[in-house]
């Protein structure tokens, strides 16, 4: 079984995203709220795939992108961003990422995309 | 019976005087300096009385009992007036009063003894009454007396000279009451030092006791001229021309009684009739003559300053009319200086906002609206003098400038600013009438300024939008919220997603008990059904959210400046906001874009013009069917609007129609106006308006805007932008 890493530093969504996914998609979610547990998190279990929030809090997702993809640059990140504007201005291979999640995100979209993995 | 004579009338007139002026200062003062007068005046009321007494006793006997009494007043006299120097200035030396006091003390006890000492022995003096002969004790006792008072009116001297404004006025007031009444009491000692001068001066103790009072009661003075000129304006008209007619009658009667016998009364009678008419005639011209003389710069000024007070409401820029109110003030009053301070609401004080000395200005003066001064003009409303201000006040003003003069500036109870008035140039105090002026001059200063701020105001809003500023209303509202709104879509739409997970796992899991159950199955359909609803409605929602920030984000793009776009898509994106505005799914709007849609503008602020005028173009629609169609009518009555685009070379030509209530002939002219609505008050404020419209079309993208309108037909408006490189 497929391990993903979901980082959001909004506590009640994460929860939802992994019962969500562990039921429909057959992963084992890891969540992180915040850039420090995410690198922790991630260190401990190295899942094969990271979707990191842009927005966390004061702290931005890309810099968990950054430090996760120096420890292991082969990891699949996805970024989950609500503004279209700045997904269309900055191509997700320019920040290493595989690709954008706009939220609010169409759960069979992101079902799918886990399937894939 | 008793005798009249100059003694006794002189202390009758004294003692009702004295009294009367202890009932006006206990009645209209409460503080400590107005009871020591009070106490003074009763000195010298009791002296007026003893004389009286003495007066009237004529030369059958001795009157020692009254000397001993009106002795008592003269021995309290220098105490209490030394005691009032030492209230009314900083200059007296306590120790000094304090003396004062034991003295008199010590010569009371003495005086009421039965000794020679004070009084050796009593002579008649003008044949008419007794006058005292002094003892060895006398002497010493005078020489204290002169002393005292002498030392007191040097101390107010001192503190005259120093002083300013209305404190000088009210010292100088002292001075010439004190100069008049001490003088005149002086003559009474002369006669018991044999020299015998009729006391006269007893007639002039009581002007003493009135101008004294006055100066300590009224805190705004007249004009010490102006005073002396109305009393002597009184004599002149009053006992003067009375007097003529008395005069005639003693000195003409033994000429008229051999002529008319016992109606010889008949001629002094007309002369009194005809002279207790003119007299009150030529005390009001006499009086006017003089205080016109004295008063003509004054009076001058005060008329200038209305003049230009009326003129001022003119004056629209506020930094413009500040130094207008200054430089007229300066000028016209001749002063050392004049500053105004205007609300700064922003910063919660009142700013110098312009200042005229005549030397340098570049300083700064604020005061907090937490300011001790700024909280007593609020409370007092009215034009204060410096010296009226209370202790504490005075105190707490910290500032580079010393004014003589606050006059605060009201509109609807709220303090606008106000204006510090310097000493004048040549020294002269305020006066009442001066402060009365600057009230009336105040009020209508405040009306100029208040009408300047609220153009300002009006302008700095009109600016924001019409610069489209990046922290405007929409641009700031999307940035923060658009961020949370989605993140809670987020939240409902993987709760949806859950929510159709859990059913149809269920359903998977459990085929047999579904066919089974057909209500179950049904049940479990619905539920499906409501999952998949909250999905696609959470992505509407967002796509709703990304239509208000695109425009938002569109008219924050302070990057653009003019470029070639295409007005149809300009014109969507104000479409889906208004749809948002008004809470509709759709907006009858037809786009009829011509071959080519390009116009040469900024994009934001053609954007916001393209919003108001469909907004303006959607609500006379909606006016039309809530207001002014019968309900048959409103069956085949379908809301239109178009916008179409026509080009030429030159130009791209954009109208935006109607088939709404259309404007009212009276209307029509105003359109254009600041201000101007004709909407219902909960709709207001929600655009920029037409006239803001109108000077983005005209004065930023020299185009021009105008339109067509027919009452319950419809309106189009028209905008003419011209092309790149292009003029029209």
């Amino acid at each position: 079984m497929k391990t993903i890493l979901i980082v959001d530093d909004e506590g009640e969504m994460v929860e939802s995203l992994k019962r969500f996914i562990e039921r429909k998609a057959a992963a084992n979610v890891l969540t992180a709220q915040n850039p420090k547990e995410a690198v922790k998190v991630y260190q401990e279990n190295k899942p094969i795939a990271a979707f990191i929030d842009l927005h966390l809090g004061d702290a931005s997702g890309v810099d968990v992108l950054k430090d996760i993809k120096q420890m292991d640059p082969a990891v699949k990140v996805y970024l989950f961003t609500g503004d279209q504007s700045f997904a269309d201005k900055n191509s997700p291979e320019s920040l290493g990422a595989v690709g954008y999640i706009i939220k609010p995100v169409v759960p069979q979209q992101l079902i799918a995309i886990i399937e894939e993995l | 019976m008793p005798k009249l004579n100059l003694f006794s009338v002189g202390g009758l007139v004294l003692t009702i005087c004295c009294l009367a002026v202890i009932a006006v200062n206990l009645i209209f003062g409460r503080k400590k300096v107005n009871y020591i007068w009070s106490l003074f005046n009763l000195s010298v009321a009791i002296w007026g009385f003893g004389a009286f007494m003495v007066g009237i006793s004529g030369i059958q006997q001795q009157p020692w009992f009254w000397w001993k009494i009106n002795h008592i007043g003269v021995i309290w006299m220098p105490v209490f007036v030394l005691h009032t120097a030492y209230l009314l200035t900083t200059k007296v030396n306590k120790k000094i009063v304090i003396f004062g006091y034991v003295q008199a003390v010590c010569f009371q006890i003495v005086e009421l003894l039965p000794t020679t000492l004070f009084f050796e022995n009593m002579r008649v003096v003008f044949s008419s009454f007794y006058y005292v002969t002094l003892g060895y004790l006398y002497t010493p006792f005078f020489i204290l007396w002169v002393l005292l008072v002498a030392y007191a009116h040097i101390c107010i001297f001192q503190e005259f000279i120093v002083s300013t404004g209305m404190k000088r006025l009210s010292l100088l007031y002292f001075l010439i009451g004190s100069g008049l009444g001490f003088s005149g009491g002086f003559t009474n000692f002369l006669i018991g030092y044999k020299i015998d001068i009729p006391p006269y001066g007893n007639f002039t103790i009581p002007i003493y006791c009135i101008l004294v009072t006055y100066a300590i009661i009224k805190y705004r003075l007249m004009d010490v001229r102006v005073a002396i000129s109305r009393a002597a304006a009184f004599l002149l008209a009053y006992p003067f021309l009375l007097g003529i007619p008395f005069f005639f009658a003693y000195r003409m009667y033994p000429v008229l009684f051999p002529m008319l016998g016992d109606k010889w009364w008949l001629i002094h009678t007309c002369l009194m009739a005809f002279f207790a008419t003119l007299s009150p005639l030529a005390f009001n011209q006499l009086k006017h003559r003089m205080e016109d003389t004295l008063l003509a710069d004054q009076r001058r000024y005060q008329k200038l300053l209305l003049e230009a007070a009326s003129g001022m409401v003119n004056e629209r820029n506020l930094n413009h009319l500040a130094k207008l109110i200054v430089y007229i003030i300066r000028k016209v009053v001749k002063i050392k200086f004049a500053a105004i301070f205007l609300d700064d609401a922003e910063h919660q004080v009142y700013r110098l906002k312009a200042i005229r000395n005549g030397g340098s200005n570049d300083f700064e003066i604020k005061f907090f609206y937490t300011h001790p001064l700024v909280k007593f003009l609020k409370t007092s409303e009215k034009p204060i003098a410096y010296e009226e201000l209370p202790q504490n006040i005075r105190n707490s003003l910290h500032i580079p400038i010393k004014f003589d003069v606050a006059v605060p500036s009201f509109v609807d109870n709220n303090l606008l600013g106000f204006v510090f008035l310097g000493e004048k140039l040549n020294s002269h105090p305020y006066t009442h009438d001066d402060l009365m002026v600057f009230k009336t001059l105040s009020h209508q200063a405040a009306l100029a300024i208040n009408y300047c701020l609220f153009l300002e105001t009006f302008k700095n809003a009109q600016e924001k939008i019409f610069t489209a500023d990046k922290q405007g209303l929409i641009g700031g509202m999307a940035d923060g919220v658009a961020h949370q709104i989605r993140n809670r879509l987020n939240q409902f739409s993987i709760s949806g997603g859950e929510l159709q997970g859990e059913v149809e796992d269920f359903i998977a899991k459990n085929p047999e008990l579904i066919a089974q159950n057909p209500s179950l199955k049904q049940n479990l359909e619905d539920y499906l059904k409501i999952a998949l609803s909250i999905i696609a409605n959470v992505q509407h929602t967002a796509n709703t959210v990304n239509g208000m920030l695109n425009f938002a984000q569109k008219l924050e793009d302070k990057e653009s400046g003019f470029s070639d776009f295409h007005i149809g898509e300009i014109g969507t994106y104000a479409l889906n906001m208004l749809k948002i505005k008004h809470q509709i799914s759709e907006i009858p709007l037809e786009l009829d874009l011509g071959k080519d849609d390009t116009v040469y503008g900024i994009q934001p602020q053609i954007m916001e013009s393209l919003y108001n005028l469909i907004d303006n173009a959607y609500e006379a629609t909606d006016e039309k069917i809530r207001y002014r169609l019968k309900d048959e009518e409103k069956k085949n009555y379908k809301p239109q609007i178009k916008l179409k685009v026509n080009q030429n070379e030159t130009y791209t030509l954009v109208a935006i129609s109607d088939n709404g209530a259309g404007i009212k002939e009276q209307d029509r002219s105003k359109l254009f106006a600041p201000f101007f609505t004709t909407k219902s008050s909960y709709k207001s404020g929600t655009g920029i308006g037409i006239y803001t419209v109108k000077r983005i079309i005209e004065e930023v993208h020299s185009g021009k805007i105008w339109f067509e309108s027919e009452y319950l037909k419809g309106t189009t408006f028209y905008i003419k932008l011209p092309k790149r490189g292009a003029k029209l």
